[in-house]
């Protein structure tokens, strides 16, 4: 249970002052986040219009411009990824001499975990991952990945953290899906962790 | 509210610097028009002022207007407005949107924020066709009608978008179209001043994907014939000469009649304030479609208790109950332990 007053402040600064030369830009960013300043109604002086179409960077303007919006759309995507500034490093549970390690996340941490220790319990060596963030991902985690030979990827689907791991860091994870309204059983995890070692 | 008189202003005032962008032609030139020439007469402020929309052509209008605005997402304008307005009761809240985005995407979103009464003011450009994706029918246009889509003719019933407000109990329903702005203006100032969910349809010409879809109505020379002006407390009557009017028959349903044949005193008597909205369903069927003479103007404005004065009602009296919030004692209150 946590102390109320060890809870961080999450409280969000709102714009309330003019921000461009005597005009308020709601598309000004903030260099280190890029997040925009959010003026709310009810603010004097700030009126200003957010939606779906295009806008010119800065300004806020509507923007028909085509090079503003393949810049706009890199800038979003950068602010998405600068995300990972904030998150944790993903930690391993590493074994001295383990060159497998079994990456996964949400609900098959109990299953992975029972699997990783019953291998061990045989005297085998393997690392244990489990992700919190999917999107950015923590900014270690490539070169968490590098370090091991092979990198299993249990899911209770058809493999979508695997084809997103191969498709962010070129590396060969292997999938073990499972889609059948059921979670995994330890000894499917263990089996597939010991091919790998074994292999 | 504020105590304070907010300054005189102006259209211009009101008016964004952002570059306008329909078709030329289209009526939503003179919806635009129309709200900008009469917000400096309602006595608010800009910045307490917020304009939310869907999807599609209407759903521009926030960025012509120089208040707050979202353009939201397609249908959801509704939901998106119902929580601003609940949280921020001081604002004045708008929500522009077509037949499309209003009745089809956001079908369950509309009747719902019309059913629980939000204090909120919609604005439902009527133009029987999916604009901005190039002339698709759309759940207003005519059986039969033929569009990109529909190449044998649309095979849906549409929607009365007047009678589906009706359906909802919505506490003001209105309409009005883009040919009149004087009536228009006057209809929104109505829809605006009114405490609770305010609706009104607007009859409004595309005039490159369903071009004339309610000239036969709204045209100068057909209106005195065609239209059939709504007003509190007077029979319902129309014509160049006034000559017909509105009668209900033994079955309830209301009938054109020549008020010379079946005399003064058997024109029904409109009233808005009904608490029942059956006869103002009633009315909303009189005409099929906008080819025949159909009722305009103020359909139901009764007073009703709004969601959100009864959400805040419920806090302050749960807080003079029980004191203020603490939420160290909430998390603490039930059976708690550690793992």
């Amino acid at each position: 249970m946590p102390d109320v007053d060890s809870l961080p402040d999450i409280s969000v600064p709102f714009a309330t002052e003019l921000n461009h030369d005597g005009e308020f830009w709601p598309y000004l960013r903030d260099p280190e986040t890029l997040a925009r300043p959010w003026a709310v109604p009810g603010t004097p002086g700030l009126q200003h219009r957010v939606g779906g179409l295009e806008k010119e960077d800065g300004t806020g303007n509507v923007s028909y411009d085509p090079a503003n919006h393949e810049k706009m759309t890199h800038v979003r995507a950068a602010k998405i990824a600068g995300i990972a500034r904030d998150i944790p490093p993903v930690e391993v549970d590493h074994e001295d001499g383990a060159d497998v390690l079994v990456l996964g996340w949400g609900s098959t941490y109990g299953a992975i975990g029972a699997a990783v220790r019953r291998v061990r319990a045989r005297g085998k060596k393997v690392a244990q991952a489990h992700l919190v963030h999917l999107n950015p991902f923590p900014p270690n985690l490539g070169e968490v990945l590098g370090r091991y030979r092979r990198v299993l990827v249990p899911e209770l689907n058809l493999g979508q953290l695997a084809r997103l791991v191969r498709a962010e860091y070129l590396v060969d994870a292997k999938t073990l899906s499972k889609v059948q309204a059921q979670p995994f059983k330890a000894a499917e995890i263990e089996h597939a962790i010991l091919e790998l070692i074994d292999e | 509210m504020t105590d304070t008189v907010p300054p005189q202003t102006t259209k211009k005032d009101w008016s964004s610097d952002q570059e306008v962008r329909w078709c030329p032609g289209c009526g939503d030139y003179s919806i635009l028009t129309a709200v900008q020439m009469l917000m400096p007469d309602l006595g608010v402020d800009r910045e307490n002022t917020v304009f939310i929309s869907g999807i599609g052509c209407a759903a521009r209008f926030p960025y012509y207007m120089n208040t707050y605005g979202v353009h939201g997402i397609h249908g959801r304008a509704p939901a998106i407005a119902s929580g601003l307005a609940i949280s921020r009761p001081e604002l004045d809240v708008w929500v522009v949107t077509g037949d499309g985005d209003a009745l089809s995407i956001g079908g369950n979103h509309l009747i719902h924020a019309l059913r629980r009464n939000v204090n909120l003011t919609i604005l439902l450009f009527n133009n029987q066709i999916y604009g901005l994706t190039k002339g698709q029918y759309s759940p207003t246009s005519e059986f039969g009608k033929v569009t990109k889509s529909t190449p044998f003719g649309s095979v849906d019933f549409p929607f009365n978008p007047v009678s589906l407000a009706l359906g909802a109990e919505a506490t003001f329903v209105a309409r009005t179209h883009d040919m009149d702005r004087k009536h228009m203006m006057e209809t929104f100032r109505r829809a605006h001043d009114h405490h609770g969910g305010a609706f009104v349809e607007i009859y409004q010409n595309c005039n490159v994907f369903n071009d004339g879809a309610f000239e036969a109505i709204t045209s100068k020379e057909a209106r005195p014939s065609m239209l059939i002006p709504l007003e509190h407390g007077k029979p319902i009557r129309f014509g160049p000469d006034l000559e017909q009017g509105v009668m209900l028959d033994g079955q309830g349903h209301a009938a054109i009649v020549d008020v010379a044949e079946v005399g003064d005193d058997r024109i029904l008597v409109h009233d808005e304030r009904r608490d029942d909205p059956g006869l103002a369903f009633v009315l909303s069927r009189l005409a099929r479609g906008p080819l025949e003479p159909t009722p305009i103007g103020v359909f139901r404005a009764v007073d009703k208790p709004t969601y959100g004065d009864e959400m805040t009602r419920q806090l302050v009296e749960a807080q003079e109950r029980q004191g203020p919030g603490d939420l160290a004692a909430l998390l603490r209150s039930g059976a708690t332990w550690d793992v």
